[in-house]
């Protein structure tokens, strides 16, 4: 039979040496022969030439990327020593390979089925929940918190002529009683105990003192001290000036009704001109007060 | 297969995907499909009205070629694809949501040159 190939493959391989002879220095060619001609391991060549097998593997590696250019003509240098088809091991089941392959594409299938129909699910879910997004109306800028004259600062000569903005602590929030409702009877209890548990504080030794100015002793147990004291009274003198009298029970000093002579800072200013250990009362007449 | 050796649902794929592109250049909304409307709609929108609300093709070409199209740290979050998707919609703008259907025009583009 003739080969009518061999005279290619003659011309390849005559290539093959004019390449090598032109690109590779001897020491390299003498270890490309020994390995892929004379099929020697690296480590026998290094053996031979008393040097480490890792540097015969970088001569080697060196002169074929050298050769690389041509890759066709350094393959058919190394066609003698390596068969290029795969060549399954011995042993090898080709049936057990083909059914597992098939699994493999069968899992993959499903789980692209699965991927589409969940997200077909949910594309249907964003179809069926879409509503119309409500329109953006930017909100109103937040009104200012209303003032009010704090009214015990009358007893203070500093007095401050502008409005002030309340403090935000917890004993002394807004006036619970202010001019804007009729007063009842639980109101006008509630103003009388706070009056007499004023005057007692400022008129006890142990803490004397102003209890609205922030003396720890000072302080009452209610949690409306002086400013709503003062607004109740003044409301009350304004409203039924008659109906409350408030006494000291003292000789020397005259009972007064309220009504004449409050003025903010009522309350202060008399229980500042008492003496101490006296008895004081605060009488409400009910019978003007609505319920 | 048509006369040009390319599988006609390729084709198709690009043009729908080039109408949806052009969809989001002109009318493009935040965070609504529009249903209701004609004008605007958002990317899945687009692709729907791409696929004259064919919700199983918009379903395979959102996966096909927008889902692989989206920036990595949107696919890999662990929501699902269009809720990937529509998320990238509504956070970045306009200019990213033309890019995200270039790119997937790219993509089809690529899987059809590969086969001529």
């Amino acid at each position: 039979m003739i080969d009518w190939t061999f005279e290619e493959r003659l011309h390849e391989r005559i290539d093959a040496r004019k390449l090598i002879a032109q690109r590779l220095t001897p020491r390299q060619r003498d270890v490309v022969r020994r390995s892929f001609r004379y099929g020697d391991t690296l480590k026998e060549i290094g053996e031979r030439d008393g040097v480490t097998t890792t540097r015969i593997s970088q001569i080697l590696n060196t002169s074929l990327s050298r050769l690389r250019h041509v890759p066709e003509q350094a393959v058919v240098v190394a066609r003698g020593k390596y068969d290029l088809r795969a060549t399954p091991p011995p042993g090898f089941d080709w049936e057990e390979f083909r059914r597992h392959q098939a699994q493999l594409i069968e899992q993959r299938e499903a789980r692209a089925r699965r991927r589409f129909e969940d997200a077909q699910r949910e594309l249907a879910a964003l179809l069926e929940t879409e509503a119309p997004k409500p329109v953006y109306v930017p909100k109103p800028p937040p009104e200012p918190e209303p003032w009010y004259y704090e009214l015990l600062k009358g007893v203070q000569p500093w007095q401050p002529l502008a409005p002030v903005a309340p403090k935000k602590w917890p004993g002394n929030i807004e006036p619970w009683f202010d001019l804007s409702r009729v007063p009842t009877v639980a109101d006008l209890q509630q103003i009388g105990f706070y009056a007499i548990n004023y005057f007692v504080a400022i008129r006890s030794p142990m803490r004397w003192g102003w209890p609205h100015m922030g003396h720890q002793g000072a302080r009452i147990d209610c949690p409306r001290t002086a400013d709503a004291v003062a607004t109740g009274l003044q409301r009350l003198a304004k409203e039924i000036p008659h109906a409350v009298r408030f006494s000291t029970h003292q000789p020397g000093v005259p009972d007064g009704v309220l009504g004449a002579s409050v003025g903010g800072s009522c309350v202060a200013m008399r229980v500042c001109s008492l003496q101490g250990g006296e008895r004081v009362s605060l009488e409400v007449a009910w019978d003007n007060i609505a319920e | 297969m048509p006369f040009d050796g390319v599988p006609s649902g390729w084709s198709e794929d690009l043009v729908r995907l080039r109408v949806a592109l052009d969809g989001v250049r002109n009318g493009w909304k935040r965070g609504a499909i529009g249903r209701q409307t004609e004008a605007e709609h958002c990317a899945l929108g687009w692709l729907l009205v791409a696929t004259d609300w064919d919700t199983e093709a918009a379903t395979r070409l959102a996966l096909d070629y927008v889902y692989p199209a989206l920036p990595s740290e949107y696919q890999h979050q662990r929501r699902s694809p269009m809720r990937a998707i529509y998320g990238f919609n509504d956070s970045r703008g306009r200019k990213r949501g033309e890019q995200l259907f270039a790119d997937a025009v790219k993509l089809a583009e690529a899987k059809v040159s590969v086969v001529r």
